[in-house]
């Protein structure tokens, strides 16, 4: 996919870095979500 | 404990994980791994979570020694006895129907055993048939207790971890995109567990649903809101791991391929948790299956066959995935539907022809209406995987 909409590799790199700086910022937002894990085999 | 799934605290010591495997080489590489896996445990199960586990591998290790020396049936009773034991430490509800409470010793159960029982048998098995040359003392304990995947997956072969593991096969290439790649995955993988997965979580069933109470709107919107929370909270986790192990250089198989797609029951096994289907149709399912067709009764029968084996299969499952009645019928409502499915498919091939049949299903009303039943079947499923067992009785006998 991201080779399909980027076919250059720094335009590729530098919007893959941009969207884990977002994907970052969104976690940060997140931070103090509490989870609990239902799949733990048991 | 000390440390959550998936927390910040993980996150570090997956850091520190990687660049202590990437560093180090030979011994120091494999006693470090290992020392960090045992403290990675430790910290996640505490101190008699991580005895039970190091018990557990201590007598797998040993019965996988009896199982590729001894007789068949010493081998058999050797796997057996692993079960048993398995059965025993988790504490399954059904031993209250033969054991005292006082002989119950619930708190040897912890988390993570399951997985390990299915690495043991795995390695157990296919070292017996050959499958496996050589069982490296060096790699197997590392193997068995890798923090990456001990608590919820991938079932990873041994086969696969090893050669990874001795740089035989490579986990990424070595370019900089693959390792940012890597990073984006584990970064995804949070936000559809802590974002997306916590958002679902919100109309998704409860464990204490009263399900008779609800309004078929009601019923509808929690089964499939759980549905895809479980799908966001496992597929997610999984997604990290595999960014993890990649970067490790120890990449776990992959274990989701867009389940809500899958356009029949069968399907959805090869999308959903892909990695206990495959182990469960190569050590269950298949046994079963050539055992039944080779019996003088079912020679003639092999779709008798499939569905016996399908649904002992699934009642397999059921009874891996919890220890509680709940899991047990969800076991049996997936044998139900793969037997639904095979005896549906045999009328339908009968009826149209296999050309004309293909056409159909191919067709998107025939793809749509396939995906819809799946993932209602699916969802529906879920319902016994998610309610606690007064819930599911309370049903039961409301639905009696």
């Amino acid at each position: 996919m991201w080779s399909a909409l980027f076919p250059n590799r720094s335009v590729r790199m530098t919007m893959k870095i941009l969207v884990a700086a977002g994907l970052v910022g969104i976690l940060f937002v997140f931070s103090a979500t509490e989870v609990d894990f239902v799949y733990t085999g048991f | 404990m000390f440390i959550d799934l998936l927390s910040w605290e993980f996150l570090l010591f997956s850091a520190f994980a990687i660049i202590l495997v990437a560093s180090s080489t030979g011994p120091v590489r494999t006693v470090g791994f290992l020392g960090a896996n045992i403290a990675f445990i430790f910290a996640l199960l505490g101190p008699i979570g991580l005895a039970s586990t190091l018990f557990f591998s201590g007598l797998g290790w040993g019965l996988t020694r009896v199982h590729l020396t001894a007789s068949r049936w010493a081998a058999i009773l050797s796997a057996t006895l692993l079960v048993l034991v398995f059965i025993y430490m988790l504490d399954y509800e059904f031993l209250g129907l033969f054991l005292p409470d006082a002989a119950r010793l619930s708190f040897l159960q912890t988390v993570g055993l399951s997985f390990l029982l299915f690495r043991i048998l795995h390695v157990m098995i296919d070292a017996r048939s050959g499958v496996i040359d050589r069982i490296d003392p060096a790699v197997y304990p590392n193997y068995l207790l890798a923090f990456s995947t001990f608590m919820m997956g991938p079932i990873q072969r041994y086969q696969d971890f090893r050669d990874q593991w001795a740089d035989r096969t490579q986990a990424i290439e070595m370019t900089y995109e693959a390792h940012l790649d890597a990073g984006l995955r584990i970064l995804w993988g949070l936000v559809k567990v802590y974002v997306i997965g916590t958002f679902i979580f919100r109309f998704a069933l409860q464990p204490n649903t009263d399900v008779l109470a609800l309004s078929l709107g009601e019923f509808w919107l929690q089964l499939v809101a759980f549905y895809f929370f479980l799908y966001m909270n496992f597929s997610g986790y999984c997604d990290v791991v595999i960014g993890i192990g990649s970067l490790m250089g120890i990449r776990p198989p992959e274990n989701f391929n867009n389940p809500y797609f899958a356009q029949n029951i069968a399907d959805f096994w090869l999308r959903q948790h892909r990695s206990l289907t495959l182990w469960l149709t190569d050590y269950v399912f298949n046994p079963v299956y050539k055992k039944a067709l080779s019996s003088s009764s079912f020679a003639s029968l092999p779709l008798a066959a499939g569905i016996i084996a399908a649904m002992l299969t699934m009642l397999v499952s059921g009874l891996w995935h919890g220890t509680t009645i709940g899991f047990l019928i969800f076991g049996l409502v997936h044998g139900t539907w793969l037997a639904i499915y095979r005896i549906w498919d045999h009328v339908l091939v009968a009826r149209l022809g296999k050309k004309r049949l293909r056409k159909i299903r191919a067709s998107w009303p025939g793809r749509v209406v396939g995906m819809a039943i799946t993932l209602h079947a699916a969802a529906f499923a879920f319902l016994f995987f998610q309610l606690d067992t007064p819930s599911v009785v309370a049903l039961l006998k409301g639905l009696l």
